[in-house]
C-alpha cells in the first residue's frame, strides 16, 4: 500500500519537473486515438526524418538565444545549404562519385560555418543586433542561393549518403535521427556540465557580470553563431537526403519554427536560460501539432495554411510566455 | 610591502578628462579608503584598476613590477579582484555557479567538467561566515538585495586575490551584516591582503580604515592616515572648502497648511496597513531600509502599483488611480530613484524632458519647438541647471543636473505634492546643498514634498516630520523637534532573521 | 561619468553623423549615373525611380513610426500581400464599386496593423518576434485567399482612368503625390504635436514616458496600427499601375521599409530619427534598385545587394553612433 502511494507521488514529481515530456506524450496519446493513421509506419518515419533536422536547428538556435541573441538566418543557410551539395553532386567531377560526396559535404560544412562566422563577428567585433544582421544575411544567402539555382531546383543524384542516412537501425529508427540524437546527449552534456557550455549562459544572462569576471564574450558569442551556422549546414545536408533535391527555400520558415520550439522549451529570448532538452520537446509538440492540424482536415483548403498555423503558434507561444515573465521595477 | 602603486594615471571618455594625473598607493595589510564627491573618479580609478577601462595612461607597478592592466582577466591574473556597485552577478545562474565564475582556483584550473556538488559545499562555507541561511539553488535575481550584496562579497573572498577593489559594496547590507563585512575586511588586511574600499559612508572611513586617499574633480588631492583625520578635515578636503550644509532652524515651518494628500489604511504588496497624511508646505521623511515598503507607497501613490485594500486622498477627496498619468492630474509626481531607467529619456534633450508630463496632462494639441526651449529657458535659470543649452541631451548632464531637470518637470506640471525617491543618490556634496535650497524654496511656496531615502542625515536636514517604516508596516511618527538620529535607526532595523 | 559636454566644435564624427544621408544621397546620384552612362537621369527613368521611391517611401514611413518607438514591423510584406489579395478578390469577384474596394482594402490592412498593435502594447511579446509571427501568418492567409494564383487589378485602373482622367504621365506621378502628402502628415505628427513627442519619448525610454504620464501602450497600439494602414496606401498605389501581380512579390518592400529608415539616419534603438532622412532613404533604395535592373544584374542578385546594403548602412551608422563601444560598460 504504502509503495505504492510512495511511487504514485514520485511520478507526480517527476510530471512536475518533466511538463513538457507530459504534454509531448499526451498530445502522442490524443493524436493516436483520434486518428489511427498517426500510427502508421510512413507517418511516423517521416516524424522522426523530420524530427533530425529540426532538432539539429533547434541545437544551433539554442546556442545563439542563451547568449541573448537571435539568428534568423539558419532556414536560409540550411536552403543554401542543399543547394550547394545538389550542385556539387551534380557538376562537379572529382575522382569518383565517394570523393565527390565526400567534397561536397566538407564544402557545404565550412559554408555553413563561415556563414555563421560571419553572423558571429557581426555582433561580437561590431556590437550589430543580431536580429538586424541575421535578417540581412537571410537575404544575402538566400540571393546566393538563389543564383546558383536560378529558379529551377537541383536535383539531388543517388548516393551512398541517401542510404547511409536512411538506413534504419532495428529496422526502425533511421541513422539520421540517430545522428541527431547522439548530437542532443552531446549538446544537452555540454550545457549542462562543461565550463563551456555554462559560458553561453552566464554571456546571455549579464554580459557585464561575464566581463567583468575576465570572460571573453567575443569568443563566445562567435562560438555560438558559428555552431548554429554549422548545425543549419548539417540539417539542410538531411533535408536535401529527404527531398532528393537542392532549392534556396527548402527551408523557408522554418527559424521560426525552430524559434517557436526554443521559447515554448523554455529557452528565454532574453537569454541566460533555459533547457536544450526541452527546447527538443518543444520541436516534437511542435510536429505533432502540425500533424493535429492536417489530420482535422484544415489542411485540404490549402497547403499554405501550415504557415499561418506555425506562426499563430509562434505568437500564442509568445503571448503566454510573456504572461509569465516577472515585471522590470521591483524592489 | 608596497603591494600597488599607480602614477600619473589620466584618462578620457568621449574626450571628456576625468582622471588628471592620479598617483595612488597601497601597501599590503592596508584598507585605503578611496572618498571624493560623485564625479570626482573614485569609480574610474577602481575600474582601471580592475581592467575595466583599459584605454588609461600612466604607470601601475605591483610589488614594484611594472604591468599592465587591459583587460579584467589581465587584473585577475595579477590578483586584482573587485566588487563593482550592483550588476556583478549574473541573474539567472544560481549563487554557486555566480560565485565561482571563471574562478580558476576552485574549479581547478583548467578542467573543464565541473563538479557541481564540490562548488556547493566550498560556496556554503563562505556564506556560513555571515551567519545567514541563503538558497544557493535559486537564480540569484531571486534572492534578496542584501543576499545578492553577501554573494557578491563573498565572490570576492573566493578569488583569492592580493589587491580587493570593493566599489560601496556594504549599500545593500543590514547592520549586522556590514559588521560582518568589517570583522571580515579586517582579517583579510592582516593576511596581508591590501583593500581599496569605497564608501560614501564617512563613518566608515573612520570604523576600517587605516588610510584615506581623497580625489576630487579627477584629481588626488591627498592621502591621510586616519588617526590624523577628522570629519570635517575629510568633507573640507572632498569638497575644497570648509562649508558643509545645514538647516535654518530644526523645527516645522510655519507656513505649514491643511492635509494635501492622505493614506488610510492602505494594503498592497509588502505594505500593511498604511496611514498617514502630508500637509501643504511640509517636507515629510520617510525612513526605512529597502524592503520596508517606502518606495511601494510612494508608487503605489502615484498609480504606478496596486493596492487591495485602503484609500488615498487628495484634498479630501478619495482617488483612484490607475496609472501613473491619473496621478499627475490629480497633481501628485514622482522623481524616482533610477532617474536614469525611469525618471529621464535620455536621449532627448532638456526641453523635451521638461515638458513630457505637463503635455500629457492637459492634453496639449500643438507642441512648438519655440515655445518648449523658452519653458526650458526659465527653468534653466531658475533652478540654475549647468547646461550648454535648452536642446543639449540630458545623458550629458552631471547627476545633480539631470535631477533638477526632473524637478522642473514636476514643477511645469503643477504638482503640489512631489515624491522624491533617494534624491541625492550618486550626486556630489555641492550639487546636494544646492538641491536642498530649491527643495526649500519650492515648499515655501506650498508645495508638499515626501522625501523617502535611506540617508538618516539628509532626512534630519530637510524633514519637518518623519515617518519610520520597517517590514510594510509604520513605525512611529516624529516632529523634527523630537527625532533623533539613533531612535530613528532603531525602528527602522527591526531584525526578522533567527540565529 | 556625467560631465557636461563642453566643446561644440563638430568633429569628423559628428558631420558624418548629421549628413549621413546627403552624402548618400549624392554619392548614390554619381555611382548611377556613371555605371549607367547617363540613362539615370533621363525623363523616364526618373518616372520610374519616382513610382518605385513612392511606394517604398509610403511603407517605410510607417516603419519610421514603429521603430521610433523602438520596435520592428516584421510584417508589412505580409500586410501588402493581404491587401493586394483583398482587392483582387473583390474587385474580380464581386461588383462592389472600386471606391468601397479600397475602403475595404485600407481597412483590412489597418486590422493587421491593429492585431499587431494590440499585441505589442497590451503584453511584453517583444515586437521583433511578434511581427515576425504575423508576418507568416498575413502571408500565409494572403496565399490561402488566392490561391496561389496571379491577382488582377483591371477594374481599379480603368475607374482610375473614367473617374479621375488619371492615366499615363499623370498615372505614373500620382504615387509621388500620395506619398507625399503622407509624408506631410507625418511630419506634422512627428515635429507639432503631442502625439510626435510621445512617440520619440516612448522610443527612447518607455518606462520613463510611463512614469511621465504618456500612454506609452496607446502610443505602440497607434504605430503598428499606423504601419499597417500605410502598407495598405503603399499596396494601393502599386495596384493602380499594374493590370496583375503575384503575391510573393511584397519580400522586396519589406528589405527596403527597413533599409530606407536606417539609411535615413534613424536609430533602431528607437527615440531619435527624422522625417526626412527616411524620405531620402526611400529614394536611395529606389535608385539602387533601379541601377541594378538598368545594368542588367539578376533579380536573385538583386537580394545580395539589398541586404548587403543594409547591413552596411547599418554597420556605419553602429560604428558612428556614441555608443558604439562595448555596449556592456554602463
Amino acid at each position: 500500500m504504502e509503495n505504492k502511494a510512495v511511487l504514485i507521488q514520485r511520478i507526480k514529481e517527476s510530471a512536475a519537473k518533466n511538463k513538457l515530456l507530459v504534454i509531448t506524450l499526451v498530445l502522442f496519446g490524443f493524436c493516436s486515438l483520434y486518428n489511427p493513421s498517426f500510427l502508421s509506419r510512413l507517418n511516423i518515419n517521416g516524424m522522426m526524418l523530420s524530427t533530425s533536422y529540426m532538432s539539429l536547428l533547434v541545437i544551433g538556435m539554442t546556442f545563439v538565444i542563451l547568449t541573448g541573441g537571435i539568428d534568423l538566418s539558419v532556414g536560409a543557410t540550411a536552403g543554401l545549404a542543399t543547394v550547394v551539395l545538389a550542385y556539387g553532386m551534380n557538376n562537379w567531377m572529382i575522382a569518383n562519385d565517394t570523393i565527390t560526396l565526400l567534397f561536397s559535404i566538407v564544402f557545404v560544412l565550412v559554408i555553413s560555418v563561415a556563414i555563421g562566422l560571419v553572423n558571429g563577428l557581426f555582433v561580437a567585433m561590431l556590437n550589430l543586433p543580431p536580429l538586424v544582421v541575421t535578417l540581412g544575411m537571410t537575404w544575402v544567402v538566400t540571393g546566393i542561393a538563389d543564383t546558383i539555382v536560378k529558379g529551377k531546383p537541383i536535383p539531388l543524384p543517388a548516393t551512398p549518403l541517401k542510404a547511409f542516412l536512411k538506413f534504419k537501425v532495428f529496422s526502425v529508427i533511421p541513422m539520421m535521427l540517430i545522428i541527431s540524437l547522439a548530437a542532443l546527449v552531446l549538446f544537452i552534456f555540454v550545457f549542462e556540465k562543461l565550463r563551456y557550455g555554462r559560458r553561453f549562459y552566464t554571456v546571455g544572462s549579464s554580459k557585464y557580470a561575464a566581463y567583468v569576471s575576465g570572460m571573453n564574450i567575443r569568443f563566445v558569442l562567435i562560438n555560438a553563431y558559428s555552431i548554429a551556422g554549422l548545425l543549419s549546414g548539417i540539417a539542410g545536408i538531411f533535408i536535401a537526403v529527404n527531398l532528393n533535391a537542392g532549392y534556396p527555400k527548402a527551408a523557408n520558415g522554418y527559424e521560426l519554427y525552430t524559434i517557436a520550439a526554443a521559447v515554448m522549451g523554455g529557452v528565454a529570448l532574453e537569454g541566460g536560460k533555459g533547457k536544450l532538452l526541452n527546447a527538443f520537446y518543444g520541436v516534437l509538440i511542435l510536429q505533432i501539432l502540425k500533424k493535429l492540424v492536417v489530420f482535422t482536415g484544415l489542411a485540404n483548403i490549402s497547403g499554405f495554411l501550415e504557415g499561418m498555423i506555425v506562426g499563430t503558434i509562434l505568437v500564442l507561444v509568445l503571448f503566454f510566455n510573456s504572461l509569465k515573465s516577472k515585471g522590470n521595477w521591483h524592489e | 610591502m608596497s603591494l600597488l602603486e599607480a602614477k600619473n594615471l589620466c584618462i578620457s571618455f568621449s574626450g571628456t578628462k576625468i582622471l588628471y594625473d592620479v598617483d595612488f598607493h597601497i601597501k599590503e595589510h592596508e584598507i585605503n579608503c578611496l572618498c571624493g564627491e560623485n564625479g570626482a573618479g573614485k569609480s574610474t580609478l577602481v575600474k582601471i584598476l580592475s581592467g575595466v577601462h583599459p584605454h588609461y595612461t600612466g604607470q601601475i607597478m605591483m610589488n614594484g613590477k611594472e604591468v599592465c592592466i587591459r583587460s579584467p582577466h589581465d587584473a585577475s591574473s595579477l590578483g586584482i579582484y573587485a566588487i563593482h556597485q550592483h550588476r556583478d552577478l549574473a541573474p539567472d545562474l544560481n549563487a554557486v555557479e555566480n560565485m565561482f565564475l571563471c574562478n580558476e582556483s576552485y574549479i581547478g584550473k583548467g578542467r573543464q567538467r565541473l563538479d557541481f556538488a564540490t562548488m556547493k559545499i566550498k560556496a556554503k562555507e563562505l556564506i556560513a561566515k555571515f551567519e545567514v541561511d541563503i538558497d544557493v539553488d535559486i537564480p540569484v535575481q531571486r534572492l534578496s538585495v542584501s543576499e545578492q550584496g553577501i554573494i557578491a562579497i563573498c565572490k570576492a573572498l573566493a578569488s583569492d586575490s592580493k589587491l580587493l577593489l570593493i566599489d560601496e559594496a556594504s549599500a545593500p547590507l543590514d547592520d549586522a551584516e556590514r559588521v560582518t563585512l568589517y570583522k571580515t575586511l579586517r582579517l583579510l588586511a592582516e593576511e596581508g591582503k591590501g583593500i581599496v574600499y569605497i564608501t560614501h559612508h564617512l563613518d566608515e572611513v573612520f570604523r576600517i580604515g587605516n588610510t584615506v586617499t581623497v580625489l576630487r574633480d579627477g584629481y588626488n588631492v591627498a592621502k591621510y592616515n586616519v588617526d590624523e583625520l577628522d570629519k570635517a578635515k575629510l568633507i573640507a578636503g572632498m569638497t575644497g572648502d570648509a562649508k558643509v550644509y545645514s538647516r535654518e532652524l530644526m523645527c516645522a515651518g510655519e507656513w505649514i497648511g491643511e492635509k494635501v494628500i492622505e493614506v488610510r489604511n492602505l494594503y498592497a504588496e509588502g505594505l500593511y496597513d498604511i496611514s498617514l497624511y502630508a500637509r501643504k508646505g511640509e517636507i515629510l521623511g520617510i525612513a526605512g531600509l529597502e524592503g520596508s515598503g517606502k518606495k511601494t507607497l510612494a508608487l503605489n501613490c502615484f498609480g504606478f502599483k496596486k493596492y487591495s485594500k485602503g484609500e488615498i486622498l487628495k484634498s479630501n477627496r478619495v482617488l483612484n488611480l490607475k496609472n501613473p498619468l491619473d496621478a499627475i492630474k490629480n497633481n501628485i509626481g514622482l522623481v524616482p530613484d533610477n532617474r536614469k531607467e525611469t525618471g529621464l529619456v535620455l536621449c532627448r534633450n532638456i526641453s523635451d524632458n521638461i515638458i513630457i508630463a505637463s503635455i500629457n496632462k492637459v492634453k496639449q494639441r500643438i507642441v512648438l519647438n519655440s515655445w518648449k526651449t523658452n519653458i526650458a529657458r526659465g527653468f534653466i535659470q531658475q533652478l540654475r541647471i549647468k547646461c550648454t543649452s535648452p536642446s543639449q541631451l540630458v545623458e550629458y548632464l552631471s547627476g545633480g543636473n539631470q535631477q533638477k531637470v526632473l524637478v522642473a518637470k514636476w514643477i511645469y506640471a503643477g504638482v503640489d505634492v512631489l515624491f522624491m525617491i533617494e534624491p541625492t543618490e550618486g550626486i556630489d556634496v555641492g550639487a546636494r546643498a544646492d538641491l536642498y535650497n530649491r527643495i526649500r524654496e519650492i515648499v515655501k511656496e506650498g508645495k508638499t514634498i515626501i522625501i523617502i531615502t535611506s540617508d538618516i542625515d539628509e532626512l534630519m536636514e530637510l524633514s519637518d516630520r518623519i515617518i519610520t517604516m520597517a517590514e510594510g508596516r509604520i513605525v512611529n511618527e516624529y516632529s523634527i523637534e523630537e527625532a533623533d538620529k539613533q531612535t530613528i535607526l532603531t525602528d527602522i532595523l527591526l531584525k526578522h532573521k533567527v540565529g | 561619468m556625467n560631465k557636461t559636454r563642453t566643446h561644440e566644435k563638430m568633429s569628423i564624427h559628428e558631420f558624418l553623423r548629421r549628413y549621413s544621408v546627403l552624402i548618400s544621397a549624392v554619392v548614390m546620384l554619381v555611382i548611377s549615373t556613371s555605371v549607367t552612362k547617363g540613362v539615370f537621369l533621363s525623363a523616364n527613368n526618373i518616372l520610374n525611380i519616382g513610382e518605385r521611391a513612392a511606394a517604398i517611401g509610403i511603407v517605410a514611413l510607417g516603419q519610421m513610426l514603429v521603430i521610433l518607438t523602438g520596435g520592428l514591423d516584421l510584417s508589412v510584406s505580409g500586410i501588402i500581400a493581404v491587401g493586394y489579395c483583398v482587392s483582387s478578390l473583390l474587385l474580380e469577384h464581386t461588383m462592389i464599386p472600386v471606391p468601397l474596394v479600397i475602403v475595404l482594402m485600407l481597412l483590412a490592412t489597418t486590422l493587421c496593423g491593429a492585431l499587431n498593435g494590440f499585441f505589442v502594447s497590451k503584453t511584453r511579446v517583444s515586437p521583433f518576434m511578434l511581427t515576425l509571427g504575423t508576418s507568416m501568418i498575413f502571408q500565409s492567409f494572403a496565399f490561402v485567399l488566392s490561391k496561389g494564383a496571379t491577382l488582377i487589378f483591371t477594374r481599379q485602373i480603368d475607374w482610375m482612368k473614367s473617374a479621375w482622367g488619371i492615366e499615363g504621365v499623370l498615372s505614373r506621378v500620382f504615387p509621388t503625390f500620395i506619398w507625399l502628402l503622407t509624408s506631410l502628415v507625418v511630419i506634422f505628427i512627428l515635429a507639432y504635436t503631442r502625439l510626435g513627442k510621445n512617440i520619440f519619448l516612448t522610443g527612447g525610454k518607455e518606462l520613463a514616458s510611463k512614469m511621465s504620464g504618456v500612454k506609452t501602450g496607446n502610443i505602440k497600439f497607434f504605430v503598428y496600427t499606423a504601419s499597417g494602414f500605410l502598407s495598405g496606401l503603399t499596396a494601393l498605389t502599386i495596384e493602380f499601375r499594374v493590370n496583375m501581380l503575384n503575391v510573393s512579390s511584397t519580400e522586396a518592400f519589406q528589405i527596403a521599409s527597413i533599409a530606407a529608415v536606417v539609411i535615413g539616419g534613424t536609430s533602431l534603438k528607437g527615440g531619435e530619427g527624422n522625417v526626412y532622412g527616411t524620405l531620402i532613404g526611400a529614394f536611395i533604395m529606389a535608385s539602387i534598385v533601379n541601377v541594378m535592373n538598368l545594368t542588367g544584374i539578376n533579380v536573385y542578385s538583386q537580394n545580395i545587394v539589398k541586404g548587403v546594403v543594409l547591413l552596411t548602412f547599418v554597420t556605419i551608422s553602429f560604428l558612428l553612433s556614441n555608443k558604439s563601444k562595448q555596449g556592456y560598460i554602463d
